[in-house]
């Protein structure tokens, strides 16, 4: 970490400079992951095999959120990603590499993002997702065994863009959830864990597509997330950190689920949002100044 | 990249960058083929050891790898446990044997340990090392606890490690009071610590929990020394979060409201049961489902129930119920595990009016010791640093749930001021709870009304409501609501299913969504709202099939009125105050 990283560690915030960018610098953007697709012999696209499929869907979806999907090769990708596929039933993030539930979700979503859902199988899909849950309703990641909330959020997701949500045993795996429900109003990753906006986006989005938010104090996980809000505009992940992009996404996402986005001050937050573009080759950092990435 | 800063590079640094990045890649894509292939022919031999130990060392996060490591593990865990058994082996080679895999282990929680140092975010090198202490035959905890220690003096909030202190402390057999001491070291240490605030409240309330209900009950003299204790860190530090935030667990954990909070692990409560000639309506403590429904009905029936949601047309667990059918369900009016169950017919209404009592702060909790203190530390705070929102947000939150009816006019300025000018990004909170506090207020004024059997109006006007949270508990007594002059925007977050008549005008309502929750009304004003258009309000009126009258004077609908006519031919309109 630089000097100034430091200091801005230290005071849990950071300045805006100001010659950032004031608005949204949609071309740029679409063009830095346009550029991204195709440079698939370099370095940093070699050495992020391991999380291909995911990768692709944020980009996917952000080429669909700005209207510039047709600038991707369509067929290309849909292929890659039915190549993911293992025998098990779920997707890897890159042939070769194991099924995960989160690639799962991946390859769902950027599938009908691009219209090709019928070139899945959905019932092997289904099956996979539900061989992970367990007998206290949480789910594992992979065959590692690893147990998080993400995951909960991972194969509702899945099950429920694929019409088969009851495929899944809803009712132990929201009991798992509550378990990880702490008095701050916020969610860890297993009980017992420190809340984290990541984590409440997974599991009020698990609780959501159940129809089971009322199971929460709603407004108080709203007012932990809306305390996300630091002085420059920008949203962290946990009290007394540093604001970083990607929160914004965690945080508002969360709070638009619980209907209370007016929690937070929009305006100072998308002034953050902006500083956060690289107005030289697009793409977002993680703070004003940092370096562009895509994860 | 995360935490990496933009810095200018040469021409000749990039192309240096460049080469090197192209041997990489190039070793990486051999590597990984060769694993592949290997374990494609299921040949998970010390070269596969070797060829992901390297790439692990340089990432950590390809966890594919690591289930293929775990594999190989796995059978060699096998291989030993043959030759443990096998009568025909010698002691010698046995031990040998054993002697091995143990290195193996023990290798890989330095593999493990290496990723960490150079990833400490890694979900997959953490996970490695919890699962292989679960297979060693003697684990080293202590020297374990130590590296989370150690881990935790370089990043006090790394969350990867303290779920992995969890596991070992769970493996290690620590108890509760070990790992609250624990908590007391990192906290004197270091008191802005948000984790370990939260690990100790999770310490404490693993001791205080009884065994047999789950609830917490911790007492007031203990309460009182955390006081103390997290006191020292808000008078160093007023701007802390880590703090306040425990102070506000430990002001909510003694109050007796427990049983809205989230983890609350109180036994959830029957509000009100009544029947309104086409359904029995169910108002529960917390959010219930169909199954847990049926221990308090005379019926099996699981077609026939409709919950309620603010969030969600079609919620499957609500605080509100409704059993359609003509005849009134029988409702089980005590606990439905009591020895002897008490039985209603719904003859008439049904009204837990201790809990709704709590809800609506009828009846101010009594202070325990504690408070007046606390309440004198948010004022020294606030005389100190009157541009720190926390001290009166404190303050504020204690009074909320001590003195609501006697501080209510303070509570009302307190949530003013932080809105307005402390804290005004987050000025839609405040308001939020202004509103909550305004509508209880209101609702305590009423309440003898409301619990009397004469009377099914709730009005609520000119209060600032920016929401009707919390109205949802009176769903079985109101029919009949005036909400004028307030600030709600959006109608379909009113969870009051059993209205006839709504009143909502003068509020800052431009649409009206479809709801479920107004189904049954025959009445309904929106004077004085913003609505423009037609097609801004036919939506929902398709879900109001009884409605027979809409007034909307003052309105710019009135100019659509023969629009709108065609639309509701069977309504009668009013455009104008009669």
């Amino acid at each position: 970490m630089s000097f100034a990283g430091l200091l801005d560690f230290a005071r849990k915030d950071v300045d805006l400079p100001q010659s950032s960018p004031k608005e949204l610098l949609k071309g740029l953007h679409s063009n830095f992951i346009q550029q991204y697709e195709k440079d698939k012999g370099g370095y940093h696209y070699i050495m992020a095999e391991h999380l291909r499929v995911s990768g692709i869907y944020w980009c996917v979806n952000a080429m669909d959120l700005t209207k510039e999907l047709h600038r991707m090769s369509a067929d290309e990708i849909v292929d890659y990603v039915l190549s993911c596929r293992n025998k098990d039933g779920g997707y890897g993030p890159a042939p070769g590499h194991d099924s995960h539930l989160l690639h799962t979700l991946c390859a769902v979503q950027t599938l009908i993002i691009f219209d090709s859902l019928q070139k899945a199988d959905a019932e092997s899909i289904c099956e996979y997702v539900k061989g992970l849950q367990q007998d206290d309703g949480s789910f594992c990641g992979d065959l590692s065994g690893e147990v998080d909330t993400r995951f909960t959020l991972c194969s509702f997701a899945t099950c429920h863009l694929l019409g088969r949500l009851s495929a899944l045993n809803i009712d132990s795996a929201v009991r798992f959830l509550m378990r990880c429900y702490n008095t701050d109003g916020g969610f860890g990753t297993r009980p017992g864990s420190e809340s984290h906006s990541g984590q409440i986006y997974c599991c009020i989005g698990a609780l959501a597509i159940a129809g089971r938010l009322d199971d929460i104090d709603r407004d108080r996980t709203a007012e932990w997330l809306a305390f996300r809000q630091c002085d420059s505009g920008g949203l962290n992940g946990r009290p007394e950190k540093l604001p970083d992009v990607c929160y914004s996404w965690w945080v508002l996402a969360s709070l638009s689920i619980l209907g209370r986005l007016d929690f937070i001050d929009q305006t100072s937050m998308k002034k953050f949002i902006y500083a956060c573009q690289d107005d030289e080759t697009g793409g977002f950092a993680d703070r004003p100044g940092d370096c562009t990435t895509l994860s | 990249m995360h935490f990496v800063k933009k810095v200018p590079t040469t021409e000749q640094e990039k192309a240096a960058k460049e080469k090197e990045h192209a041997k990489r890649s190039a070793q990486f894509l051999h590597a990984r083929d060769r694993i592949i292939a290997k374990r494609d022919a299921g040949e998970y031999d010390d070269e596969l050891l070797s060829l992901t130990q390297a790439i692990l060392e340089k990432n950590a996060d390809i966890y594919t790898f690591w289930n293929i490591r775990r594999t190989a593990i796995e059978q060699r865990i096998e291989a030993n446990e043959l030759i443990q058994k096998n009568p025909e082996i010698g002691e010698d080679e046995k031990l040998k044997s054993g002697q091995k895999l143990e290195n193996l282990l023990a290798g890989e929680l330095f593999l493990s340990y290496e990723c960490i140092k150079s990833n400490p975010k890694s979900y997959s090198a953490w996970y490695q090392r919890a699962w292989v202490l679960q297979r060693q035959a003697a684990p080293d905890f202590a020297k374990e606890l130590a590296l989370c220690e150690k881990a935790l003096q370089m990043d006090c909030r790394n969350f990867h490690c303290w779920d992995h202190r969890r596991i070992v402390a769970r493996l290690a057999n620590r108890t509760e009071e070990q790992e609250l001491e624990f908590s007391n070291k990192l906290i004197d240490e270091n008191f802005s610590n948000y984790s370990a605030w939260h690990y100790r409240s999770i310490a404490l309330k693993n001791i205080h929990r009884d065994a047999q209900t789950g609830e917490t009950r911790i007492d007031d003299s203990l309460i009182g020394s955390e006081l103390q204790k997290v006191k020292n860190a808000f008078y160093m530090d007023a701007e802390d979060q880590s703090a306040w935030t425990y102070t506000r667990w430990l002001l909510e954990v003694g109050s007796g409201k427990e049983f809205l909070r989230p983890e609350s692990a109180a036994p959830i409560e029957l509000i009100s049961a009544s029947f309104h000639g086409n359904n029995t309506t169910l108002v529960f403590s917390r959010a219930v489902t169909v199954p847990f429904l049926l221990t308090f009905v005379d019926t099996k029936d699981t077609t026939r129930w409709r919950a309620f949601s603010s969030t969600s047309p079609h919620p499957t667990s609500s605080r509100v119920w409704q059993y359609l059918s003509d005849s009134p369900l029988r409702v089980v009016i005590s606990s439905p595990n009591a020895e002897n169950v008490e039985w209603s017919d719904l003859k008439e209404i049904y009204v837990n009016r201790r809990r709704l009592e709590t809800i609506y702060d009828v009846v101010e909790t009594p202070e325990p010791g504690y408070i007046q203190e606390l309440l004198q530390d948010c004022h020294q705070l606030i005389e100190l640093e009157p541009k720190n929102k926390w001290p009166l947000y404190m303050k504020t939150l204690v009074l909320m749930e001590y003195q609501p009816i006697k501080a209510h006019d303070e509570i009302i300025t307190n949530l003013r001021t932080l809105s307005d000018s402390l804290d005004s990004k987050r000025s839609e909170l405040y308001k939020s709870l202004l509103s909550r506090q305004k509508l209880n207020h209101s609702i305590r004024e009423q309440f003898e009304r409301l619990l009397g059997n004469e009377h099914d109006q709730l009005v609520v006007r000119y209060a600032e409501l920016t929401s009707l949270e919390g109205v949802e508990y009176l769903a079985g007594l109101v029919g009949n609501a005036d909400f004028q002059g307030n600030l709600l925007k959006e109608i379909h977050r009113i969870v009051l299913p059993n209205l006839h008549s709504l009143t909502i005008s003068e509020n800052p309502i431009e649409s009206l969504s479809p709801s479920p929750s107004l189904s049954h009304l025959t009445f309904l004003s929106i004077a004085g709202t913003q609505i423009s258009t037609v097609q801004s309000v036919m939506p929902f009126f398709q879900t109001t099939p009884s409605l027979d009258r809409l007034l909307f004077a003052e309105t710019p609908l009135v100019e659509k009125t023969e629009e709108l006519r065609a639309q509701l031919p069977g309504v009668r309109l009013i455009p104008h105050w009669l």
